[in-house]
């Protein structure tokens, strides 16, 4: 602690899950809406992504809201969100909104995959091929017709999915905006910063994934898809970084009452986090990555290196923009005359570990999702799917 | 037709999981939501229903009206018994009869306050108020020629009373601002205000009071000045109020025989004794004096002002 | 025709476990629904709570700052340690000013020594902070659960029963009085004592001070001390850009509290 903060503000309550939280719906996000380039703007070329795209998104939403039940003080009285929600806070549409999503990207999966399922289906015997039947409702046909409702339904909750999936991300980065007390969170700006932020992120774990993946099995990565998602990325992570750094610019600038004390914040605590490892290394180092690669004719192996190198910059760049957020708003005290301190705990409820653990495990799911979703095997049907 | 059943079966499912959420979202919420507001009502009566710890100095009263009557009559009136004792809480409820299972030991309450109870307001800070009482403990062992490291403040002064008021203290008269140098300055000058050219015209005791201080710089105290004794109390802008001190006891806490204290810096006596040995000198009855609180100006006025002066002055008994 | 019918029977018998298992979340949700209800009745409030409006006045003029106030809120509160309800901020400025602010454990134990020991203190105060009851309060609006809320006669309470302990309510105060203790895993600051403003008592701070230092009163009452202070005395609110309506006033504030 440094200068006077308030008794109470000695305390940082929003700490390591509430960084993963945010960290995690924007991969969610991010990964709909590269879904959602191919199946409602017809990017083609993302063809063999676009599914994979989608099960990752549904993988990482299944675990988006452990951070926030690890975090409450009372997660067995989380329904209340629900039960009795309170309108007027950002907070309380998650609850719903996280359902609506929830339910829209399971829908579309699951128009996406009944060709796949159809041939499990037929495939298996015993209490697999029941359990197909339950998830198929009972209709195992497959013929142009259905190919074309399920073409369109998908297409459909594609195109509502995207404002969805930016709510979803968005009111999080609405929810650190609207404090008016915070002097480092509050502006307009913040809710469009963390849905570009999002979209990066999201790309940058599908790319990375892509190659891992496809490097561990030894098989052939499509290259077209690859091209295009690290245009896609380089174009998405300049807005990105570009909107971060004119709020930062405006308040350099307009220099009003909080500037006196967030520039102390930017050039101490936030020195490293944010300066070098943020903005010099991660966004610049990236940016100048995927410029070379975008703009100059390289040998394949290279670029795709490159691209991955890219793609694990942004994956960090952007997981220290939710802590220099989520944490750096909470250095800063509201009397404007010094700063608390935090480091975070390793082994405790809302340790290290467990926000390791919490980020793996999804990772680990996909996996297992690989074998009733197969993602990087091509969709039987005819029409695009 | 048949083969797109599916489309159908799956948005009903839909609808009947939001249908069934809906329905069991209004059974689940609380009867008293939206009683008052967008919250449960039933909150405000189970916040209001908390049990008080603190009881306030009229609920002290019932039982200890000897030593509040003393306390009410003081400057320290003003400082609630559970600033000091701490909350009254279970020795009240105790005692009221309110509660059973606790031994009568674990009702006591703490009698007791160190050095540092006092000192927690009247600790000398430059961010308090210069009109408020406070020293600066070192100076003021100095001053007074304490020697101990470690002597507690109720060792001379009473917490009750600690002026030692004959007069109820809210019948203190009002009095115009006294200025002290230490209002404005932070240590006391060595000049004197009439021997610095353009200082503020300030009143002295002296412009309404001249006949009194010219009687006081006759006699021993003179070294002091008059608000040592007279205290004042400064409560605004412009007034305040201003306190006798006949008392003795006020008078002992300078000079009473300590065994912490110096006495070759302040002169000391052992006060019942005192009377005593005294008593046949000045031809009094030491039996009569034991009970009469200013019973030092009696013979002391030759250290203190004329007191007879004040009665010629006046011309009626003080 | 074997096949057919033990396809029939498994069919049968998935679609019986579905109907099944669905009736029995339905019946078992909705007994939990009814059994559920709220705990048994409390005394209810009798006092007609459209008459009142609390309001609170710091008077920074009159403290100085022996944190009698902190004490006696955390004895009445159980307020647990290194959290504070309300707590006693020094300011001192020197000669090239410089304002250096402190509140050693809010308070708590008053204040030991001079800040700063080395520089000649021109001019000095103590301001004591709590929670400001604000009319359009921050962290009301922004409570997902409607457990922070503005009561009737204008408290901003906590209903511990229902707060999830999320914090957002902790960073949407602008004057830092709320905090989130765990245990109990639930917000909470200041309540004005509302179980003694409604026995009639006042509040444990106001009744420790020594110095009348803070006043609490309601503020549609035209003959109440508050009232009579507001329209005599000059007082200022802290952060009054920010929206919040505050309803503590502070008289003597100066431009470097904030």
């Amino acid at each position: 602690m440094s200068g006077f903060v308030f008794p109470n503000e000695l305390h940082v309550i929003w700490t390591v899950m509430i960084v993963l939280y945010p960290y995690t719906t924007g991969m969610v996000a991010g990964a709909f809406i590269v879904s959602s380039l191919y199946h409602v703007f017809g990017i083609t070329r993302l063809r063999p992504i676009a599914r994979f795209s989608l099960v990752s998104s549904f993988a990482f939403l299944l675990f988006a809201t452990f951070p926030l039940l690890i975090h409450l003080g009372h997660p067995e009285r989380a329904f209340n969100i629900m039960i009795t929600p309170h309108f007027t806070s950002a907070m309380s549409g998650f609850g719903f909104v996280y359902m609506i999503y929830g339910i829209l990207v399971f829908l579309e999966i699951w128009f996406c995959y009944r060709a796949d399922f159809i041939s499990h289906h037929t495939a298996a015997g015993g209490i697999v091929k029941a359990i197909y039947y339950v998830l198929l409702l009972g209709v195992t046909e497959q013929n142009e017709h259905t190919d074309q409702v399920d073409h369109k339904m998908v297409k459909a909750l594609a195109g509502v999915g995207i404002p969805v999936a930016c709510i979803l991300h968005g009111y999080v980065g609405f929810l650190f905006g609207s404090i008016k007390a915070n002097p480092w969170w509050s502006t307009p700006l913040m809710f469009i910063i963390f849905i570009f932020s999002a979209v990066v992120s999201g790309i940058s774990v599908l790319i990375f994934l892509y190659q891992f993946v496809n490097w561990l099995r030894k098989s052939a990565i499509d290259q077209d898809a690859l091209d295009v998602m690290a245009r896609l990325l380089w174009g998405f992570m300049i807005v990105a970084v570009v909107l971060e750094l004119m709020e930062l610019l405006s308040l350099a600038y307009e220099q009003t009452e909080r500037w006196a004390v967030l520039k102390f914040l930017i050039t101490g605590p936030l020195w490293y986090t944010y300066v070098v490892f943020q903005l010099l290394i991660c966004s610049l180092g990236s940016f100048l990555l995927l410029s070379f690669v975008t703009l100059i004719r390289l040998p394949k192996r290279l670029s795709n290196l490159l691209i991955f190198i890219s793609s694990i910059l942004l994956l960090g760049q952007v997981l220290l923009m939710r802590w220099n957020v989520v944490i750096g708003g909470q250095l800063v005290s509201r009397s404007y005359r010094g700063f608390t301190s935090f480091l975070p705990g390793i082994f405790e409820k809302e340790g290290l570990v467990v926000a390791a653990v919490i980020f793996i495990i999804p990772f680990l799911l996909l996996r297992q999702f690989d074998k009733i979703f197969p993602f990087f095997t091509p969709d039987i049907r005819k029409s695009n799917a | 037709m048949q083969n797109t059943a599916y489309v159908r079966r799956i948005f009903i499912i839909l609808l009947c999981v939001i249908v069934s959420g809906l329905i069991i979202q209004r059974l689940l919420r609380p009867k008293s939501f939206g009683e008052f507001g967008s919250y449960r009502g039933n909150s405000l009566a189970e916040i209001a229903s908390q049990e008080s710890v603190h009881h306030g100095k009229e609920v002290c009263r019932e039982c200890h009206d000897k030593i509040w009557n003393t306390h009410e009559k003081d400057i320290h009136f003003s400082v609630q018994c559970e600033v000091c004792h701490g909350p009254g809480d279970v020795h009240v409820k105790y005692y009221h009869g309110e509660v059973k299972l606790i031994s009568k030991e674990d009702a006591q309450m703490p009698k007791k306050y160190t050095l540092e109870g006092c000192l927690f307001c009247h600790r000398k800070l430059n961010s308090r108020p210069r009109t408020f009482a406070q020293i600066d403990p070192v100076e003021h062992y100095q001053f007074l020629g304490i020697t101990g490291t470690d002597v507690r403040c109720t060792e001379c002064h009473s917490p009750h009373e600690p002026l030692f008021l004959l007069d109820e203290v809210k019948k203190a008269r009002i009095h115009p601002a006294i200025f002290e140098c230490e209002n404005c300055h932070d240590s006391r000058p060595e000049k004197g205000i009439k021997e610095v050219a353009g200082h503020p015209v300030i009143f002295t005791c002296q412009d309404c009071h001249p006949a009194i201080v010219k009687d006081f710089t006759k006699h021993k105290h003179s070294f002091m000045r008059c608000t040592a004794c007279h205290l004042f109390y400064r409560e605004n802008e412009t007034s305040g109020r201003i306190f006798k001190n006949s008392n003795q006891r006020f008078c002992l806490l300078c000079h009473e025989q300590k065994p912490f204290r110096d006495p070759n810096k302040v002169p000391q006596i052992d006060f019942p004794k005192h009377l005593e040995d005294t008593a046949s000198v000045a031809d009094v009855n030491a039996e009569d004096l034991k009970d009469n609180k200013t019973v030092c100006l009696k013979c002391h006025t030759d250290f203190v002002h004329d007191s007879d002066l004040i009665k010629k002055i006046r011309g009626s008994e003080r | 025709m074997k096949n057919e019918q033990k396809k029939l029977s498994r069919r049968g018998f998935i679609r019986r476990a579905l109907y099944n298992t669905a009736g029995i979340c339905v019946g078992s949700i909705t007994l939990a629904a009814f059994g559920k209800s709220e705990d048994k009745p409390i005394p209810q409030m009798t006092d007609d709570l459209s008459e009142f409006d609390w309001g609170f006045i710091v008077d920074i003029t009159r403290c100085i700052g022996c944190g009698a106030c902190v004490r006696a809120c955390k004895a009445e509160n159980k307020v647990p340690d290194s959290y504070f309800r309300t707590w006693v901020e020094r300011y001192e400025i020197d000669a090239n000013e410089d304002v250096h602010v402190d509140s050693p454990n809010g308070a708590l134990d008053s204040f030991k020594e001079n800040h700063v020991q080395d520089k000649h203190i021109v001019k000095g105060f103590f301001v004591p902070k709590l929670c400001n009851h604000c009319r359009t309060s921050p962290c009301v609006q922004v409570c997902p659960v409607g457990a922070s809320f503005v009561s009737p006669d204008g408290v901003v309470l906590i209903d511990k029963k229902n707060c999830i302990g999320c914090g957002y309510c902790v960073q949407a105060c602008p004057y830092g009085c709320r905090y989130l203790s765990r245990p109990p895993g639930t917000a909470d600051k200041c309540t004005l004592c509302y179980h003694r403003i409604h026995r009639g008592q006042s509040t444990a701070c106001v009744l420790a001070c020594p110095r009348k230092a803070r006043v609490c009163g309601n503020l549609k009452d035209p003959d109440s001390e508050i009232r009579r202070m507001l329209n005599e005395r000059p007082y200022y609110m802290l952060k009054p850009e920010l929206g919040t309506n505050p309803k503590c006033a502070y008289i003597g504030l100066d431009k470097e509290v904030k």
